[in-house]
């Protein structure tokens, strides 16, 4: 987390996720708050060791996430909704510390991506495939809607949890749940990457 | 970016479903090409400038890779002389200058009507004074080097004609990064301003006295993301709405605009696809077809 900066000497550096574990790599740069010019802490800086680790966590992860149903996924959107605005002032405080914007545009931010989440869990069960007829009566058809697969979503380090949120959710919730033909809710695995402007 | 990561572990999200990696400019070009050539990545969303989503879209397109593509904008915002001009310099304000104009909706030009540019100007004076004045802090732009492209785009037309209605260009902040909001007058094709987004805290004022000029100048620029019209006559606001090459129009609101139940997206440079709602669900499946005979 960052809340611990500060408990030592070594200046705290923002951790990727890989495998829903939190991960300092060897590189790391210097964050600057754009308000103050000061050096706010340090971010990881990746190298191919853990974009290789990354695809391999999130090709992994596919195979039983793709099996949860919408219910179940909808559920972790409704706790990822209620977590938002339990810690949204520490949030709106991570926004104003790197992006230098008032307390009042991070909480409409958060306000925002908290209402993306509500809303795709409310979609979730919502997307369908079809049975179309087809051109012989003996040969019938159904269309599946089924996920991609393991996404990659790049965005500048800046981008806003408005912005980011609205990225992310969508690829998260997928379902491709065509009912009628029972087939099982699938869903995608997700690998997030953040670029700094060059 | 951590924060969400953070917030879904929290909630529930198994291992490896949602992984995140940050890297530096240094390293930009080997690990996203890298990522979007491997043979697991299916499909890939950038948000961010049209500049580097040329490159993402070339090497997407050298790997058969679909993309979605939320990318710059040069939002008009056209004010009509029926126009309530309140909520048309409210708005306006709000639209160039949230974030330090630093959204990709945020409005870049404003159209305004010839008979009533006098009165809207002054309105529109008002309304930057009231949330942006001095009263408040500078406001903070993520590089200093944006605020440098702002102050350029500005000298660079007013060099070549056009007028300062609101701010000071010359003036110094505490830091490099901070600049105050500044609109432009009298803004021509001349001049580099209208075209370049200056995704910071500026804004045109075009005058324009016909539908038509309105929007050739609308639509004369590469991108096509988000607008807006003011008018208190709704059917010439669908007329103008249906004419502008673009994601979004917002009839009197300003053009920042993103809620869930409306899709968000761009047309021209400014990207394609679409988030939010079932058109942002759609995005993320493909279909199978599948056949039997009986």
């Amino acid at each position: 987390m960052m809340g611990p900066k500060g408990y030592d000497a070594a200046p705290y550096s923002v951790p990727f996720f890989i495998n829903g574990q939190e991960v300092h790599p060897q590189g790391s740069f210097d964050v600057v708050s754009p308000a103050t010019g000061e050096v706010v802490h340090k971010s990881g800086s990746a190298t191919n060791v853990e974009v290789t680790a990354a695809i391999d966590a999130a090709v992994n992860a596919f195979k039983t996430w793709k099996q949860t149903l919408p219910r179940e996924r909808r559920d972790i959107f409704l706790k990822a909704a209620e977590v938002m605005q339990k810690r949204a002032d520490e949030l709106a405080g991570y926004m104003m510390e790197e992006t230098g914007c008032p307390k009042q545009w991070a909480d409409v931010n958060i306000g925002i991506a908290k209402d993306f989440l509500y809303d795709m869990a409310g979609r979730v069960s919502s997307l369908e495939g079809t049975i179309p007829i087809t051109r012989d009566l003996t040969i019938g058809a159904m269309v599946l809607k089924e996920p991609f697969g393991v996404i990659l979503a790049i965005a500048p380090w800046w981008v806003t949890p408005w912005a980011d949120t609205s990225d992310v959710r969508h690829m998260l919730i997928i379902a491709g749940t065509p009912r009628m033909s029972s087939e099982c809710a699938r869903c995608f695995s997700l690998l997030r990457l953040v670029i700094l402007p060059s | 970016m951590w924060g969400l990561c953070s917030v879904f572990h929290e909630a529930g999200l198994p291992a490896g479903v949602f992984n995140l990696l940050v890297h530096e400019p240094a390293n930009a070009a080997a690990i996203t090409e890298s990522l979007i050539a491997h043979p697991s990545i299916k499909k890939i969303n950038f948000t961010g400038s049209t500049g580097v989503g040329r490159i993402i879209g070339k090497l997407a397109g050298e790997h058969l890779k679909p993309v979605l593509q939320e990318l710059g904008g040069k939002a008009p915002a056209i004010v009509w002389e029926d126009a309530d001009l309140d909520n048309a310099a409210t708005q306006c304000a709000l639209g160039a200058f949230l974030n330090s104009g630093q959204i990709c909706m945020s409005t870049e030009r404003i159209l305004i009507h010839k008979s009533v540019r006098a009165e809207f100007e002054k309105k529109l004076v008002g309304a930057i004074s009231h949330t942006f004045g001095p009263q408040t802090d500078a406001l903070i732009l993520i590089t200093g080097a944006a605020a440098d492209k702002n102050r350029k785009l500005i000298q660079d037309a007013l060099a070549k004609g056009a007028s300062l209605l609101y701010g000071d260009v010359t003036s110094e902040e505490s830091i490099k990064t901070r600049m105050r909001p500044v609109v432009i007058s009298g803004v021509n094709s001349d001049m580099e301003i209208y075209q370049t987004e200056s995704f910071g805290p500026t804004v045109s004022l075009i005058e324009i006295e016909t539908e038509e000029d309105a929007l050739r100048i609308a639509n004369d620029t590469e991108y096509g993301l988000s607008s807006a019209i003011f008018t208190e006559d709704l059917r010439r606001g669908l007329r103008f709405a249906r004419e502008i090459e673009t994601g979004a129009v917002h009839i009197n609101s300003m053009t920042v605009h993103d809620e869930s139940a409306l899709p968000h997206g761009g047309a021209k440079a400014s990207g394609y696809g679409r988030f939010n709602a079932n058109h942002g669900l759609n995005e993320w499946v493909r279909t199978k077809t599948i056949t039997y005979r009986y």
